[in-house]
């Protein structure tokens, strides 16, 4: 439709379209309807309350078999959420100290950084999990040998570091600050992710050691290193587009080099390079996914492996976990999105 | 126009990379074994060759025999399934190949949809296949297509197992490139509009004249990152039991006496990976620097 031409509604064409959905969505169904009636059980949702009378071996909160399904979905969900929000604290700190490195040619360590970035972006998620999992981490002690001087405990199965009380203070300090954020104007959602913390830390304080398994560490570094690539690009597009004449006029103010880039280089970059960082958090959240690999129990495993096979609901299970993630993605948009604001 | 000039320290990298490749390689065969599978040296030489020729009529600027050459290499493809091939890396090499036309078709329909046409109930429909393709990760996709989406044809179809991964892959990276080629439509101007306007265009020869060749040369960078990422994503195939370079390497090391030998199988499978995602990265550069119109701002 042209821009000049006044705007009008073609009802036809749109009925039209309109039944050409309509009518490749029922072919589609009524495929599936016949293909699935030799094997399919009957479509319940009553699964979901009745126990889940499966193990998750990874979990932050406490759960044992004779707990409902849903709950079950619930850990899971949880072992992806504190995989991604770790994963997105240290990618993001890795991502702007290789940025700002390789942005500079002054920094010596400029080739380093960049081929950092040329290597990891480079090559496929899925090959850099395996070579952490199967080829570093396998070097680990075996289970006959393992390494423990009273303060770690390094097997091939986890790695546990001895921290005493510290977990009982922290989710009790944790817990006053929460409820003091409970009081605070607009600081709710604050507040509850303090009190998700202390209820979580307390949890850990059963025992004096604070226990990581293997897959959990690989999956870790593999996405913070994976992720910490795309960041540094990103950090080092935003700086480099900074205009020069900022950067004479900064001069021309009498700044020093680290003033320069701290009150006046640094603000500027940061309001680019937003909607790109915004972006890079979804894709990890969507990227834990690939812990179905290696086993981890996170949500995709747990919800479309283990599920469907003990209970044999494909439909619901899928589209269960295909809402559950488009929501987390929806949910992260509609958390960060502002009014664009221009530099 | 500018002109495109090879770039040394790619010359170098990939130099360094193949290097690395050979003195990590336990052995020749195995290498051959990750690279080609277990099929023949032939078929990749056919490649090659159709290749050199889509670049010939590229640079003759012959749009026919692109096309041409293009649905040739498709025939080429699906003539040559068999069992023993593509394996190893040109499963992931071939996929990605078979992905470009039909991804590139995809994303222009799609963005046109989404956001230039004024059919609401197609609008609609492109805004939620776009959304829910691009919020669920891609195994979740995969596993869609394999426990569910697998029943919604009919039986007696019997599709390749290749051309479900084709769809799936297309559609996939179709939806990234959209919104890539979105930021290409939102790009031009108003006068691009006045001027077909003024001579005499209808709206589709806008689109087909003036538009699309613009928006497609001017997101070239952006387009070959999806691309890139596509045939990273490749590597998922294993999950539907395809050989490829990954699978072949967890195979290949499934033997007790390759047990410690791991680290290095990993990385020549990196390696091989980095060489072709460079080599895709270069040939973009290429692209652009052949067909754009503006020259790169110096700093």
């Amino acid at each position: 439709m042209h821009i000049y031409q006044r705007q009008k509604i073609h009802w036809f064409y749109e009925l039209l379209s309109l039944a050409f959905i309509v009518l490749i969505i029922s072919w589609l169904y009524f495929n599936w309807k016949i293909n699935a009636l030799g094997y399919q059980v009957s479509n319940t949702w009553t699964f979901l309350s009745s126990s889940a009378n499966f193990f998750i071996s990874d979990h932050w909160l406490p759960f044992s078999p004779k707990d409902p399904t849903w709950y079950a979905i619930l850990i899971a969900s949880v072992n992806t959420f504190i995989l991604g929000m770790s994963v997105m604290m240290s990618a993001t700190v890795f991502g702007f100290l290789f940025g700002i490195l390789s942005a500079y040619p002054k920094y010596k360590l400029q080739w380093f950084a960049s081929s950092y970035v040329d290597v990891f972006r480079n090559t496929p998620l899925v090959g850099q999990l395996f070579f952490w999992y199967f080829g570093v981490f396998y070097l680990m002690p075996q289970t006959e040998h393992i390494y423990y001087d009273g303060f770690v405990k390094v097997s091939i199965q986890s790695l546990s570091i001895y921290t005493g009380n510290l977990f009982f203070i922290l989710s009790f300090f944790y817990l006053i600050v929460g409820i003091y954020f409970l009081f605070l104007k607009r600081a709710f959602g604050m507040s509850l992710s303090f009190l998700l913390m202390s209820f979580i830390y307390f949890n850990f304080s059963h025992s004096h050691y604070f226990t990581m398994s293997v897959e959990w560490l690989a999956l870790y570094t593999t996405l913070t290193f994976y992720t910490a690539s795309y960041i540094a690009e990103i950090v080092k597009a935003s700086l480099l587009s900074v205009p020069n004449a900022i950067d004479d006029a900064a001069i021309a103010l009498g700044l020093n080099d680290k003033d320069k880039f701290k009150l006046v280089i640094y603000p500027i970059a940061l309001k680019s390079m937003r909607p790109m960082l915004i972006n890079q958090y979804i894709t990890i959240m969507k990227n834990t996914s690939i812990g179905m690999l290696i086993g981890y129990p996170e949500l995709m495993n747990v919800l479309t492996g283990t599920i469907i096979n003990s209970t044999g609901q494909t439909l619901i299970c899928v589209s269960l976990m295909m809402c559950i993630y488009l929501s987390v993605c929806l949910f992260c948009q509609f958390l960060f999105m502002r009014k664009h604001e221009p530099i | 126009m500018s002109q495109y000039k090879l770039n040394s320290t790619f010359i170098i990298k990939v130099v360094v990379a193949v290097t690395v490749l050979f003195i990590i390689a336990p052995d020749f065969e195995v290498l051959r074994r990750f690279v080609f599978g277990f099929g023949q040296f032939i078929t990749p030489s056919i490649f090659v060759l159709f290749f050199a020729i889509l670049q010939y009529t590229l640079l003759k600027n012959n749009k026919f025999m692109a096309l041409l050459v293009w649905v040739l290499i498709f025939a080429f493809i699906l003539l040559n399934i068999k069992d023993g091939w593509p394996t190893g890396l040109m499963v992931n090499v071939v996929l990605t190949l078979m992905c470009l036309p039909m991804t590139f078709i995809l994303a222009l329909l799609f963005a046109v949809l989404r956001f230039q046409s004024t059919l609401l109930v197609l609008k609609i429909f492109a805004t939620v296949i776009i959304e829910s393709v691009r919020g669920v990760p891609l195994i979740g996709l995969m596993i869609f297509i394999l426990s569910v989406g697998a029943d919604m044809v009919p039986a007696y179809w019997m599709m390749p197992k290749i051309i479900t991964l084709w769809m799936i892959y297309s559609l996939f990276a179709g939806v990234y490139l959209a919104e890539v080629f979105r930021g290409g439509f939102q790009s031009i101007p108003k006068a691009y509009f006045d001027g077909a306007y003024a001579l005499g265009m209808s709206p589709l020869k806008t689109y087909v004249y003036v538009l699309v060749p613009k928006v497609v040369i001017d997101t070239i960078p952006a387009a070959f990152n999806v691309y890139i990422g596509l045939f990273k994503e490749t590597s998922l195939v294993l999950l539907f039991g395809y050989f490829d370079l990954m699978n072949i390497a967890l195979n290949y090391l499934d033997f007790p006496e390759h047990y410690d030998e791991s680290i290095k199988i990993y990385m020549m499978v990196l390696i091989l990976f980095w060489i072709v995602a460079t080599i895709m990265h270069e040939y973009g550069h290429y692209l652009f620097k052949t067909f754009s119109k503006y020259e790169a701002k110096k700093t």
